[in-house]
C-alpha cells in the first residue's frame, strides 16, 4: 500500500475518524510490511493489538471443563424430571401390593389365625413314650461325653494350683 | 439446542469474552471462571437464545456484569500477572524479540493506566473490531460517549508512544 495513503489513514485513526474497514487495512499493513521510521509507534501499537488477540485465548481444557459441567447439570436435570414419575410408580406398586394382600386376607381369613397344627406320628402312647425316652437318653449320653473332657481340664487346673502354692 | 450445536454456535465467542473479562479482572483464572459462568447461563437459556438479536452481544454484556460483580465483591485475585503472554511471530533475532516483548509489555502497562471506560472501548474497537453501536450496547454507554472515550484513549496512547519513541524505545521493533 502507498505510504501516503497509510499516513492519511494513520492520521484519521488518531483523530478517531476511521471506519472499521480502514482500521482493518491498517492492521493488515502493519502486520505484514516493514513500517517507515516515522510510523514505528503505530507499527508497535498494531502489533500489540495483534498479539493481544492472538495469544490471549482459551484452550481445549476450558472446553472440556465446560462440557463436563453442562453434562453433569443435564444428568441432574434428567434425574429431577424423572423423580416424580418414579414416585408415582412406587405409589402404584404399594397400592397394588396392599390390594392383593388385603384380598387374600379377605378370601381366606382362617389361614393366619388358626393355631399351628401338630400332627401325631404314633398311634400307641407306649410306643411314643419309648421312642421319646430313647431320644432323651441319646442326648444325655452325648452331654456326658462332653463333660468327660471337662474332668481332664479340672485335673490340669489342680496341678497348676499345686505348683503355684508349693514353689515360692 | 443440543450440546454439539451449542459448541458450534455459542462457544466460538469464548476468546473475545475471555479477553473482555481480563480487561476488568487482570487475572486469568478469574477471567476463565467468569467466562465459564457466562456459558452456563447461556446454556440455561439455550431455548431463548434465538430471540436475542446477537448472542455474542448478550454474552459480552453478561461477561461485563459478572466481572463488575466480582470486582465489587472484593474476593477476586488481582495479581497483575498479565505482562507475560505476548509472543511475536515475526522472524527476529533473540535480541530483537526480547526488545519487542518489552515494548509490548510497556504498551500493556500504558493501556492499564487508562481509565476503565477508555480501556474497554479501545479493546472492543481496536482489538475485537466492534462497531460503535455494538460497543454502545455492550457497555450500556451512549454512542457519543463511546466515541469520546475512544478518541481520548487513542490520544493518550499517541502521546505516550511519541514519548517512548523520543527516548529511543521501540526503534528496533
Amino acid at each position: 500500500m502507498e505510504s501516503v495513503k497509510i499516513r492519511e489513514l494513520v492520521e484519521k485513526y488518531w483523530e478517531g475518524d476511521t471506519t472499521l474497514e480502514e482500521e482493518e487495512q491498517l492492521r493488515v499493513y502493519f502486520n505484514k510490511e516493514e513500517a517507515p521510521a516515522d510510523l514505528k509507534k503505530e507499527a508497535v501499537l498494531f502489533r500489540y493489538y495483534q498479539s493481544h488477540t492472538q495469544f490471549r485465548t482459551l484452550d481445549e481444557r476450558f472446553d472440556n471443563t465446560l462440557t463436563q459441567r453442562i453434562e453433569r447439570k443435564e444428568a441432574k436435570q434428567r434425574w429431577l424430571t424423572f423423580q416424580p414419575v418414579l414416585r408415582i410408580a412406587a405409589a402404584i406398586v404399594l397400592v397394588v401390593l396392599a390390594t392383593v394382600l388385603f384380598k387374600a386376607e379377605w378370601n381366606n381369613p382362617a389361614t393366619e389365625t388358626s393355631p399351628v397344627a401338630v400332627e401325631d406320628t404314633y398311634e400307641d402312647p407306649r410306643l411314643a413314650y419309648e421312642q421319646t425316652k430313647e431320644a432323651l437318653l441319646l442326648v444325655s449320653s452325648l452331654m456326658n461325653e462332653g463333660t468327660q473332657h471337662m474332668v481332664n481340664l479340672e485335673n490340669f487346673s489342680e496341678a497348676q494350683e499345686t505348683v503355684k502354692t508349693q514353689i515360692p | 439446542m443440543v450440546l454439539e450445536e451449542f459448541k458450534t454456535r455459542v462457544l466460538p465467542v469464548k476468546n473475545k469474552l475471555y479477553r473482555f473479562a481480563l480487561r476488568f479482572l487482570n487475572n486469568e483464572d478469574e477471567a476463565q471462571d467468569v467466562v465459564q459462568e457466562v456459558f452456563i447461563r447461556a446454556w440455561d437459556r439455550r431455548e431463548e437464545l434465538h430471540l436475542y438479536r446477537s448472542v455474542e452481544a448478550w454474552c459480552m454484556q453478561v461477561t461485563r456484569n459478572l466481572s463488575l460483580n466480582r470486582l465489587k465483591s472484593g474476593h477476586y485475585r488481582n495479581t497483575q500477572e498479565l505482562a507475560a503472554g505476548h509472543e511475536v511471530q515475526h522472524a527476529q533475532s533473540p535480541y530483537e524479540q526480547t526488545e519487542t516483548q518489552d515494548v509490548l509489555q510497556m504498551i500493556d502497562q500504558l493501556l492499564q493506566r487508562l481509565p476503565q471506560a477508555q480501556q474497554q472501548v479501545l479493546q472492543l474497537r481496536d482489538m475485537e473490531g466492534y462497531a460503535y453501536q455494538e460497543i454502545s450496547e455492550t457497555l450500556e454507554m451512549p454512542l457519543a460517549q463511546v466515541k469520546v472515550n475512544l478518541f481520548r484513549a487513542r490520544k493518550t496512547l499517541r502521546e505516550q508512544l511519541t514519548k517512548m519513541n523520543a527516548y529511543g524505545i521501540g526503534q528496533n521493533s
